[in-house]
């Protein structure tokens, strides 16, 4: 088994996890909208783990929206704000997940005026460019992330908000990434709308939840049945939801020592990465997630590191999963000024529970090795 | 408790849990990761791919996985719409399909355009299904898609889509099918059939919840606009990560069908016609959906039941009362509008739905629950009485305790009196909204009620307040029986808001005692 390094594209359902969804995969639970005894058993379950994943954000059960995962919630904020409503402004950070860019470039297409929201170089908002964004028109929505996938930058969403509802707008936040790695509220994070991500927390992939406060006008981007107040057909997948909610509360109970855990594994790497007169560390100066680091090492093109470093037993990736492949630089790094060249070595170290200050020695190792080539 | 709502969803066989489990615990890995936990990923959710493409003739490219049937629906219908233009654009569905597609149909119709979308929704005959023929018929030269299911959830009954599909192929029109209650209990040979579009769920066939897929033909290639935007996976017709675990476990089931398919058939629809053949010992009793029919559905309306009384009436029995999506409204079923039943009927309907672990007693003991329950209710509201039928004892459906207890004891109270009997005065009360009525036989000696019996239609509430009154009434004289008001009915019974018309019915029904 290589040294796992990549917990931001996915991690490991906890052990605890899956004995409680065993009973929903293997027993005679029913679908939860049939009104027969075996349909309300896992109405039960559905609500339960609805009440554990809205303590994790400070959030009203009836707030939390079932969604197949991130990416469909952050669909379902974006374009269940825009649908049907008059074509105005929708604002996204330069630095978002594919998911809000191309939900946002969507409604681009459809008519709807989309901006980006610039950043500075640490990748943090540039809070003087939107502030006079937000005051130039109105705007239906704007989408920041709470913590980037890539380079872990944690942005202070909660400034955002009194500006982006001065121009009568909604503020989306995807805490994808935060959720179970930073404390999070929907008061903290300023957000009417946030994204979560079960798979990211040690819950099973296939679940995700869009909290909605109550008061936002959103439509529905899956139609039939009347599951999810009407904002969301669909059978609801009853093991993950099952998974979900108590990965959610896992994650609220352990958040201190898993963030102390991983925090050092960071401090470790980051101290053996600047040892290494090559390595350039995103997002260097900004708080960042205590799991994620991201740098690249001169001379190095990403594709090629992560090809060497995967022969030698190390799972890690140059940044989004989801854009693995294509060879492009990050956006997220052209978006923060980095020089396209230093941009395309990117490679992103994010630890999780299962590892260890041995694998992070070894990976260090490597890392000089190559260094030196 | 006997399970008959495999329609509804069916337990994750043993041979797809069995495959899932690693993709929980030590392949977690991302499938769209490069790195070798990712490849591994990937490899499982490409083998399971062509598992699911195999037992539909398909291709594994022409397999786009989604979160389940509701989202493959979604994808079809407005991702073909979007990609052609909406404008001026024509559906041809049937008023039978799954809510979701009737629900993204009047989505599409209600988007404001200055040439708007329309859509013709085609009715059932009365057998239950839609012909090739109806829907070509339908065509205009403004139509781009017929959605239509190839086999009903409701009633079971197939539709003829593969006839229907060298119709519209020889048309240029895009065919999409919803084949979820098809996939798994019909042969299904998509090399042969120019369907262009097709939605499968994996939890409708031993599979797992939250995954589904949409085929999408490639030759000649069907184009579709993604309705989820993202990393662009699923050749960009569908962002998000996969669930290894969901596609692997979808993948098994469906492996596992294709080697199952003939037997499961053959086996389940000798039990669904036994279960038919039992409950026909029952007079009045109307199969919904009489057309060439899957192995695994018997729908059936009851007369001279209420729909609400009935299925209390059966809290072993884990049966469907129109689509499961649709329940938790508990209207009739539309389904069964469209097929011509009245409301009445429609409420009173019960769809059983057979599975593999389906055996012949339980089907024998399901016929008997239901015919005892539907004899008990019928009694009760004054048909020719059957002795000796058990009233349900548990109260399933949480009616407040008083109710409950009300309830189990009308059969000791109810009928009327033998024609003839002197001093007897009926009253009978009937709450159109509801389609219920409520009658109280008082037999009068010196002024006071000397015996009192009751009949009724209707959900248990009203079948307790019934056999309440009929309880109080004795040793009572008019007036006193007159000043009993709904909110005294209320307190005693905890009757609660939503079945304050129940309560009425019996304040109505004392205040037309007469003056004795």
């Amino acid at each position: 088994m290589p040294a796992y390094l990549d917990h931001n594209a996915t991690t490991p359902v906890d052990p605890r996890v899956i004995d409680a969804m065993l009973p929903y995969l293997k027993g005679p639970y029913g679908n939860p909208s049939s009104l027969h005894r075996f349909g309300r058993a896992a109405r039960d379950g559905v609500e339960r783990a609805r009440a554990q994943v809205a303590a994790l954000v400070g959030a009203q059960p009836q707030e939390i929206i079932w969604t197949s995962g991130g990416t469909e919630a952050n669909n379902l904020a974006l374009k269940g704000l825009c649908t049907g409503k008059p074509r105005t402004r929708l604002l996204y950070g330069a630095t978002e997940h594919p998911a809000v860019m191309e939900a946002a470039e969507s409604l681009g297409r459809d008519g709807w005026v989309v901006e980006r929201i610039a950043m500075t170089a640490d990748g943090l908002v540039d809070w003087p460019a939107f502030t006079t964004q937000c005051a130039t028109g109105s705007v239906r929505l704007a989408s920041l992330m709470r913590a980037n996938n890539e380079t872990g930058v944690v942005q202070d969403t909660a400034r955002a908000a009194p500006l982006v509802h001065g121009a009568g707008g909604w503020l989306h936040v995807d805490a994808t990434q935060a959720a179970g790695k930073l404390s999070l509220s929907m008061t903290d994070t300023g957000a009417d709308l946030l994204t979560l991500s079960s798979h990211k927390l040690y819950g099973p992939k296939g679940i995700g939840a869009l909290v909605v406060k109550a008061g936002v006008d959103l439509a529905p981007l899956l139609h039939g049945g009347a599951q999810e107040r009407g904002l969301r057909g669909g059978t609801e997948n009853l093991p993950a939801i099952v998974g979900f909610g108590l990965a959610a509360e896992l994650a609220l109970l352990e958040l201190e020592a898993r963030s102390a855990q991983v925090h050092a594994l960071q401090q470790q790497l980051e101290a053996g990465l600047r040892n290494i007169p090559a390595v350039t560390i995103f997002g260097a100066d900004a708080q960042r997630l205590a799991n994620t680091t991201q740098f690249a090492l001169s001379g190095w093109d990403g594709e090629a590191l992560l090809m060497h470093l995967d022969r030698k037993g190390f799972a890690v990736s140059s940044g989004s999963a989801c854009a693995s492949g294509s060879g492009e630089p990050s956006h997220v790094l052209l978006a923060m000024g980095i020089d396209p060249a230093i941009a395309k070595g990117a490679v992103r170290v994010s630890f999780g529970k299962g590892n260890t200050t041995d694998e992070v020695r070894s990976f260090l190792e490597a890392l000089q090795g190559f260094a030196k080539q | 408790m006997i399970y008959l709502d495999y329609a509804a969803t069916t337990p994750v066989a043993p041979e797809a849990l069995t495959a899932m489990l690693p993709y929980l615990s030590d392949a977690f890995a991302n499938p769209a990761s490069d790195h070798a936990p990712g490849r591994m990923a990937r490899k499982a959710v490409e083998k399971a791919r062509a598992q699911v493409a195999a037992l539909i003739g398909a291709t594994a490219e022409e397999i786009i996985w989604t979160s389940g049937a509701t989202e493959a629906n979604n994808l079809a219908i407005k991702g073909a719409l979007e990609f052609r233009g909406l404008d001026n654009a024509h559906i041809v569905t049937s008023k039978t399909e799954h809510k979701c597609v009737l629900d993204t149909c009047r989505h599409l119709e209600s988007l404001h355009g200055t040439r708007a979308l329309s859509v013709t929704y085609l009715k059932p005959g009365s057998d239950g299904c839609v012909t090739a023929q109806q829907v070509m018929a339908a065509l205009t030269p403004r139509t781009v898609l017929v959605s239509l299911m190839w086999v009903s959830n409701e009633l079971g009954t197939i539709n003829e889509v593969e006839k229907l599909s060298t119709m519209l192929r020889e048309r240029g029109v895009l065919l999409h099918v919803d084949a979820v209650q098809a996939a798994g209990k019909l042969a299904i040979d998509l090399a042969a059939t120019p369907i262009d579009l097709l939605s499968l769920s994996a939890h409708k066939i031993y599979g797992p919840k939250g995954i589904g897929a949409l085929f999408v033909r490639k030759r000649p290639r069907a184009r579709l606009a993604p309705q989820l935007h993202g990393g662009g996976h699923e050749q960009g017709m569908r962002s998000g990560t996969l669930a290894p675990h969901q596609c692997v476990g979808m993948g098994a089931a469906f492996a596992l069908a294709a080697t199952r398919l003939a037997d499961d058939a053959m086996r389940i629809a000798t039990l669904r016609d036994r279960l038919w053949m039992r409950l026909q010992a029952l007079p009045r009793v109307h199969r919904n959906g009489s057309g060439l029919a899957a192995p695994h559905i018997l729908n059936l309306s009851f007369e001279g039941v209420e729909g609400e009384a009935l299925r209390a009436m059966l809290p072993g029995l884990a049966v469907s009362s129109g689509s499961a999506c649709s329940s938790a409204t508990a209207e009739p079923s539309y389904v069964l509008r469209a097929l011509g039943r009245d409301d009445a009927l429609a409420n009173a309907s019960l769809r059983f739905s057979l599975g593999r672990a389906t055996t012949e007693a339980e089907i024998d003991l399901a016929a008997q629950q239901v015919i005892d329950a539907v004899l008990w209710l019928r009694e009760i509201s004054g048909e020719p009485g059957v002795a000796d039928i058990p009233a349900p004892t548990d109260n399933a459906f949480d009616y407040p305790a008083p109710v409950w207890a009300q309830f189990l004891e009308a059969g000791s109270n109810s009928g009327e009196f033998a024609p003839g009997t002197p001093g007897v005065q009926t009253m009978r009360v009937e709450n159109r909204a509801s389609a219920s009525w409520l009658a109280l036989h008082l037999r009068l000696v010196d002024e006071r009620i000397r015996e009192a019996r009751f009949t009724a239609f209707g959900c248990p509430v009203g079948i307790a307040v019934g056999h309440w009154l009929a309880t109080q009434a004795v040793g009572k004289s008019a007036a006193e029986l007159r000043a009993l008001t709904a909110t005294e009915l209320c307190r005693a019974l905890e009757i609660p808001d939503d079945k304050l018309h129940c309560a009425l019915m019996g304040e109505d029904a004392l205040k037309s005692i007469a003056s004795l």
